[in-house]
């Protein structure tokens, strides 16, 4: 059987390639683990994972009760806290399975948008200047409050918190069609808003259509290559088109959202007789108290993600209305990578409701699939891969069998620290490697655009052919950028 | 990367951020607890903002009651983290003392948004992952994961 290097462990690690299944790795389950780990990746990729923490949080997402099947990593995961990043783990609501705000993450429902213009990226080009431009104005990012949505008090935040994407269209920013292609329809239902604390809602408040910082971004981009023309005329994606993509969650709310719950698990552990081998991983059953505060919770982070999400779509299609004179942006998608669900799935022959935890992981539904809008349901569902900055994107779609409970990788993964990136390279010299690729860049700092520099990731095409590989999804179509607004 | 530390020889109080693939660590140390902490607070800062030399003239407040250490490690944190939001104000110095009931208390100096140069990532919660503060040879050292 063969073996992978693994990196250094004490004690290490062992990967055994899974026979008959290419590209997947198994952990064998020992000790505390309650099932094994099984990684998605390839051997190149695989050598990529420098950090010997990455493969112990597998291992220890492992001991989660109630987990089933196996601690999954997609083919993107890297060092996390608690959770790698590209962890999916799914615990039995029936038999005392536990949710983790630290497998959601700090910014619940961060995911990615792609809206698809009706423009070729040749009709663009004379005014590419002037729709960055327009963006640069248009989308507030970086440090501080600010935001396209100025919400008028709490009344106004309580429906966003509520109604996600559905209350920026009652708000006038968006139409219908633009929730039928939103997760969930926009809003995820069960949000209790009596579970959010006001600090979080006083973080909340001023950043409605706000971008942040790290590694979120919008790109305007380009369709470069088909994979799949059917699965692509379908979502309505064509060779040279112009497209925008969003990559952005919950800013400040969901963060506060998370560091209030994981609080409460730790004090609540003990009177559930839960022991996690990370703080990170604090936990409580499902239907306890503290696991249904948190679920209630993280519903309202989430429909604050989709929201800002919508609010900034209305943002780029003014920037275009203004700067080319049409506005008009269909949106492809939009999903989180940073949640987790109640679905119901088949564990050992058995349907069972299951809390679904994906942590840098996409929800990829295959066809057929009854969440699914009738618009899609024929087809699967997009799944939305954002490559590093500079580097090309995927749209994806969902199939069936699929695999990890119907999840796939949510981007190129880091490879290097940020300061390892900005060390290798300066902001100043990147804008200009960019800009001379054609690549127009508004970024606020130029060592938050060094941080973010693709040599810090890992090959995104790599990492999506791997998901299409290992069956997790297929790919449909390859963006690549032309414009790069970052905070 | 900042990094007060001599390699032979570390000076009495420091801190330095430590790569993490996606996020940063930051460990700091000092004589006293309050120093260690005030440290730690500064390397927050200095991830992801230059700020002006000159005095900052607008304080407010920052205190931890007294608890665990790793607690109001994250206390300290999370004020910061909040005030950023909220306030859309940069904290730039801190002056913490210990208190008589065994928290700590004291003041940050802080500046308008727009006076700072973003170098980095925003800090947005802390972990805790590997968290840690404690007493350590003679004096305090701490060592935190943040999210950026």
């Amino acid at each position: 059987m063969k073996t992978a290097p693994s990196p250094r462990l004490s004690p290490p690690v062992k990967l055994q390639a899974v026979p008959g299944m290419p590209d997947r790795w198994s952990i064998e389950q020992t000790g505390t683990m309650r099932v094994p780990g099984v990684i998605f990746a390839s051997e190149a990729l695989l050598a990529q994972v420098v950090e010997e923490q990455a493969l112990r949080q597998v291992v220890n997402v492992a001991t989660l009760p109630g987990i089933v099947e196996a601690s999954y990593a997609m083919p993107d995961f890297h060092w996390g806290y608690g959770f790698p990043i590209g962890g999916v783990a799914a615990t039995d609501v029936g038999h005392g399975g536990v949710v983790s705000p630290g497998g959601v993450g700090f910014d619940i429902s961060c995911g990615v948008r792609l809206l698809a213009s009706k423009l070729s990226a040749e009709e663009l080009a004379p005014k590419l200047g002037q729709v960055m431009d327009a963006l640069d104005a248009g989308v507030p990012r970086g440090l501080g409050r600010g935001g396209v949505w100025h919400l008028h008090g709490q009344d106004d935040l309580e429906r966003v918190l509520r109604d996600g994407a559905r209350s920026a269209l009652a708000a006038g920013l968006g139409t219908e069609r633009d929730l039928t292609y939103c997760e969930d329809g926009g809003t995820v239902v069960g949000a209790d808003t009596t579970k959010v604390s006001e600090r979080a809602r006083a973080r909340g408040l001023g950043q409605v259509g706000s971008l942040g910082s790290g590694n979120h971004f919008l790109e305007v981009q380009v369709v470069d290559q088909i994979f799949d023309p059917i699965v692509a005329q379908a979502f309505g994606l064509s060779l040279s088109q112009v497209c925008v993509m969003i990559h952005c969650g919950s800013r400040g709310l969901g963060h506060q959202i998370c560091s209030d719950h994981v609080r409460a698990m730790l004090s609540a552990m003990p009177r559930y007789g839960i022991v996690v081998p990370d703080p990170q991983l604090a936990c409580a059953p499902v239907g306890s108290p503290e696991g249904q505060a948190y679920m209630g919770a993280m519903a309202a982070a989430a429909n604050y993600g989709r929201a800002n999400r919508q609010a900034l779509s209305v943002a780029v299609r003014r920037a275009f209305q203004g700067a080319v004179g049409t506005g008009d942006l269909a949106l492809v998608y939009d999903v989180s990578h940073n949640l987790a669900k109640l679905e119901h799935h088949q564990v050992d022959g058995e349907r069972r409701l299951l809390c679904v935890h994906r942590k840098g992981a996409t929800l990829a539904l295959p066809p057929g699939h009854r969440d699914l809008p009738d618009e899609l349901r024929a087809i699967g569902q997009p799944v939305i891969v954002p490559g590093s900055m500079g580097t090309a994107s995927h749209v994806l779609v969902g199939v069936d069998p699929g695999g990890a409970f119907s999840s796939a990788c949510h981007g190129a993964g880091r490879m290097l620290s940020r300061h390892a990136a900005a060390r290798q390279v300066r902001g100043e010299d990147l804008r200009r490697r960019l800009e001379a690729a054609g690549i127009a860049v508004r970024a606020s700092s130029n060592r938050g655009l060094a941080e973010e520099a693709p040599a810090a990731y890992k090959d995104v095409d790599e990492v999506v052919a791997t998901c299409e590989g290992a069956g997790l999804a297929r790919r449909v179509a390859r963006l690549r950028p032309l414009g790069v607004v970052k905070g | 990367m900042s990094d007060r530390s001599d390699s032979d020889q570390l000076p009495a109080a420091g801190h330095r951020l430590i790569p993490h693939t996606a996020d940063c660590i930051i460990e700091a140390w000092g004589p006293g607890r309050a120093s260690c902490l005030t440290e730690a607070l500064c390397a927050l800062v200095e991830e992801f903002a230059e700020a002006p030399d000159a005095a900052a003239p607008r304080l407010l407040p920052l205190a931890a009651e007294p608890g665990g250490n790793e607690d109001m490690l994250v206390t300290l944190f999370e004020e910061v983290i909040y005030t950023l939001d909220v306030l859309s104000v940069v904290p730039v110095r801190f002056h913490l003392t210990e208190t008589a009931g065994g928290g700590v208390a004291g003041d940050m100096e802080v500046v308008p948004v727009d006076q700072v140069e973003l170098i980095g990532p925003v800090p947005k919660g802390v972990s805790y992952h590997e968290l840690s503060m404690a007493a350590h040879e003679g004096g305090w050292r701490c060592h935190v994961l943040v999210d950026v």
